[in-house]
């Protein structure tokens, strides 16, 4: 059943750009809402799963994104290896960020995410000689074709990079699947839980804090080189603390803790702004004023509203 | 010494000084409403920046529609932000008490809808307060500063003085700190705590909103001035020990005052990389902040 | 070789002495109880066992070994497990998943390695164990949504499944029901011959631990005050007077 609605979910999403031919902006929307997908699937394994908040985390999706931008440009290396390395490194810098961070407790170590991830984007603002300053890196070039067998692929279309863009989300997705389920998923979860309790079973919660934020910060950094080689740039505003701020409110919207959340939540946070166009001035307003209502009234994101309603219904 | 004193002209250092206690004056205002709220209900409200915000275009309205006297614009922003305040706590936080991260994402929804709302009510330009007085320079030999310097002091002072006076002697500002170690304490008072909360955030709307009418005459007014003041002030609350009014107080005056002297030594673009890596460099030593003591319910 | 030694604990917080110089040894496998009036430092020295907290002085010996100073998970490894007087499970997490969570290998690499190669389940051994508490049927339950005894009793069950030597109870029959309580003393009474336990067990419901301990602390301001078979410490008066005074 949900094997069935999974591939029915997957096979919809890769015809996307066929069943709309001609529709372009539908379709850098779409491509725009995968690159969402993939830090916000990095940061629910660190708060959904494992129930720490990082403010920062952008910061981490740039370290990724700009690292992948120089390999491309200035290397001339192609897309996924490029994007690899960038997530590698984004997984080292949370790494050294986690060592002394992660023994701070609850709202401190909120704040200092934020402030790591302050610290991150003012470097990329400012460190001209090797981020490009405000203007960033421009023309990233785009993937070059994939030859399967004889079959040439071409990814540097519009059409063509979307479904790179999907691949890479679904890789992403895969791993959230595959960390969620194993052993050091559950230990995860019992962290959240219950700290005390998890250490009194025999689990290391710092090693595993570490752990997860590394890997999160990772995810985050392979988001970050999609999303710049989609643009075909690297810029600051792509990574700096309002960026960081809406990645939060993209996994809490989805609903933290949930396989699914991540994907609904960045397809709300792209599509209603879109949606309330209508409402033109007014949107962002708007859009505020639907984000109140959703943290009164659905204190577990969309996904965890939908659960609630689904059991009363089964109940009644 | 690690800086040649030629690079450091005594009096560029206490120009400096005179401008970051005055911003951390400010600082000081809007760590202390943010830390009251956070002590007394656990809520870490992100949206004071937007309160602070609306000081300032309050302020702004007074002194261009209602009376163009300082203090009576000043007395009107404050209660403006008391009621903001009082509308944000009934409408929105009580409800968000036990749950940090939807507070984050009610304060994001906030943040929009106050810059957005002020966008659509007073335009995309920043608006200058008619003040010219408050703007003229003095000079105390090779120093100058503005008048608005000394109104920003004095006012912060007399500030914090009443609600130092206020948590200290009355009978809700007793039963606010009781509150802070424990909700139910409020009760030995005899104060309900829901009324403890409404006063609270009452308080806490009437300090950010202060703050930003009197920063509002130094610089412009637009829907982005509470920004910095908002990071400034969680770092100011983090460095105090996220519990103290007076940790609070002292953190801002020292985020003030490193920011102001950082940019003697350091690039203007990095001011606020140093004010954050101070921050972190702090907490590693001090896991709790300089003042701070263990968290209620933490081991 | 005894099979821990807890030698001269002391433990102040501020000016209040919560361990006074508690010591006792424990030859081998076998359920020894734990009481004293409230305040006794009973908690304190569970906690320090267990690595939650660290003594001002004294020494703790498993099987000769120090271990005093380590952290929890390290003891955890080491084959110790402890319930909590305020009953800690998963709350979100099924009581199965709750006892497989208890049974996997905490350990971040094996972990890891996991996230590729997913290891087996000990499923059946779960249910089982379930089984024989008689909560089978909420083997696909919550456990936020059993009762407090219940969830009393699921916790206990998860410390089993991690085949511990030493598993340290925190008062296991305060809040449960009677009927509860009943089937918590069998299981204890089967499993720790069975699994060639250490239990030690903190309680105040003197018929429970009575009836279920072969030996007998008493704790009274932080230090042992008798210690001897329940039929000794029944007769003993100065037990009598502790509890009393």
């Amino acid at each position: 059943m949900k094997a069935a609605a999974t591939l029915l979910a997957v096979a919809t999403a890769a015809l996307l750009p066929v069943a709309f031919p001609g529709q372009p902006y539908m379709l850098q929307l779409a491509t725009l809402t995968l690159c969402g997908i993939v830090p916000a699937i990095g940061l629910n394994l660190l708060f959904g799963y494992t129930g720490l908040v990082s403010l920062g985390h952008m910061g981490f999706a740039g370290v990724g994104g700009y690292a992948a931008a120089l390999l491309m440009k200035q290397a001339g290396w192609p897309f996924l290896p490029a994007l690899g390395s960038g997530a590698l490194l984004a997984g080292a810098v949370g790494l050294l960020v986690g060592i002394p961070c992660l023994r701070l407790r609850s709202h401190f170590f909120i704040i200092v995410t934020l402030a790591v991830g302050l610290i991150l984007s003012t470097l990329f603002t400012n460190l001209d000689w090797l981020t490009g300053g405000a203007e960033g890196l421009p023309g990233i070039p785009r993937p070059r074709p994939l030859a399967i067998g004889g079959v040439r692929i071409v990814l540097a279309t519009p059409i063509g990079f979307y479904w790179v863009a999907l691949a890479v989300t679904l890789g992403a997705l895969l791993l959230q699947w595959a960390v969620v389920r194993s052993p050091f998923g559950s230990a995860l979860a019992a962290i959240r839980q219950d700290e005390t309790m998890a250490a009194a079973r025999g689990v290391d919660v710092f090693a595993h804090k570490l752990a997860v934020f590394a890997l999160s910060a990772g995810i985050a950094g392979a988001g970050g080189a999609l999303q710049a080689s989609f643009l075909r740039v690297a810029a600051p505003a792509s990574f700096d603390l309002a960026a960081s701020i809406n990645l939060v409110a993209v996994v809490i919207i989805g609903g933290p803790g949930y396989l699914a959340g991540p994907v609904l939540g960045s397809i709300v946070f792209v599509a209603l702004p879109e949606a309330l166009r209508a409402a033109a001035q007014a949107r962002l307003f708007v859009f505020g004023a639907v984000l109140v209502l959703l943290a009164l009234f659905a204190p577990r994101g969309l996904l965890g509203l939908g659960t609630r309603l689904l059991r009363r219904h089964a109940a009644s | 010494m690690a800086f040649p004193a030629m690079a450091f002209p005594a009096m560029a250092v206490i120009a400096q000084a005179v401008n970051g206690i005055m911003m951390g004056a400010v600082y000081a205002l809007f760590a202390v409403g943010m830390v009251l709220v956070f002590g007394v209900m656990r809520v870490l409200n992100f949206a004071h920046g937007a309160v602070f915000m609306a000081g300032g275009y309050l302020c702004w309205f007074a002194m261009a529609h209602v009376s163009p006297i300082y203090p009576v614009a000043l007395l009107f922003s404050t209660a403006g932000g008391a009621a903001i305040g009082l509308v944000l706590e009934r409408l929105v936080f009580r409800r968000l008490r036990e749950n940090l991260s939807m507070q984050i994402v009610a304060s994001l929804g906030l943040i929009l809808m106050a810059q957005n709302g002020v966008l659509l009510l007073f335009g995309a330009d920043a608006l200058q307060i008619e003040a010219p007085s408050l703007r003229r320079v003095l000079r105390l030999g090779e120093l100058g500063f503005t008048v608005q310097h000394l109104v920003i002091l004095a006012a912060v002072a007399v500030a914090v003085a009443s609600l130092h006076v206020f948590l200290s002697r009355s009978r809700l500002g007793i039963a606010m700190r009781a509150a802070s170690q424990d909700i139910q304490a409020a009760r030995v008072v005899g104060i309900a705590p829901d009324r403890v909360f409404a006063i609270t955030f009452a308080l806490s709307g009437a300090l950010a909103a202060l703050g930003g009418a009197l920063l509002g005459p130094l610089f412009l007014v637009f829907p982005g001035m509470g920004d910095l003041p908002l990071l400034k002030g969680l770092t100011a609350i983090v460095l105090g020990g996220m519990g103290s009014v007076w940790g609070a107080v002292l953190g801002g005056l020292a985020i003030g005052l490193l920011e102001a002297e950082a940019t003697l030594f350091a690039p203007t673009d990095y001011r606020d990389l140093v004010v954050f890596a101070a921050l972190i460099a702090t907490l590693l030593l001090r896991p709790r902040g300089l003042f701070g003591t263990a968290i209620r319910g933490e081991p | 070789m005894p099979l821990l030694e807890v030698a001269a604990l002391r433990k102040r917080f501020g000016g209040v002495v919560a361990l006074d110089g508690a010591g006792f040894t424990i030859d081998g496998p076998g359920i020894v109880g734990l009481i004293g009036p409230n305040g006794a430092g009973k908690t304190t020295l569970f906690d320090i066992v267990c690595g939650r907290q660290s003594a001002d002085s004294g020494t703790i010996r498993f099987e000769n070994r120090r271990i005093d100073g380590l952290p929890p998970h390290r003891l955890a490894r080491l084959g110790f497990a402890r319930s909590f007087q305020e009953c800690r499970t998963l709350n979100e997490e099924t009581c199965l998943d709750n006892l497989l969570f208890a049974a996997q290998d905490k350990r971040l690499g094996h972990g890891l390695r996991g996230i590729v190669a997913p290891p087996a389940q000990p499923r059946d051994a779960a249910r089982a164990l379930l089984a024989t508490a008689g909560l089978e049927r909420f083997a696909n339950t919550p456990a936020g949504d059993l009762s407090f005894g219940q969830r009393r009793l699921v916790e206990i069950l998860s410390t089993l499944m991690a085949a511990p030597r030493v598993l340290l109870l925190d008062e296991p029959a305060s809040g449960v029901n009677p009927t509860l309580l009943a089937t918590l003393a069998a299981v204890l009474r089967e499993a720790a011959p069975r699994l060639g336990l250490l239990l030690l067990v903190i309680e105040h419901n003197m018929a429970f631990v009575m009836g279920l301990a072969a030996r007998i602390v008493v704790m009274h301001q932080g230090a042992i005050l008798a210690d001897g078979t329940p039929a000794d410490i029944r007769a003993d008066r100065r037990v009598i007077d502790a509890y009393l005074g």
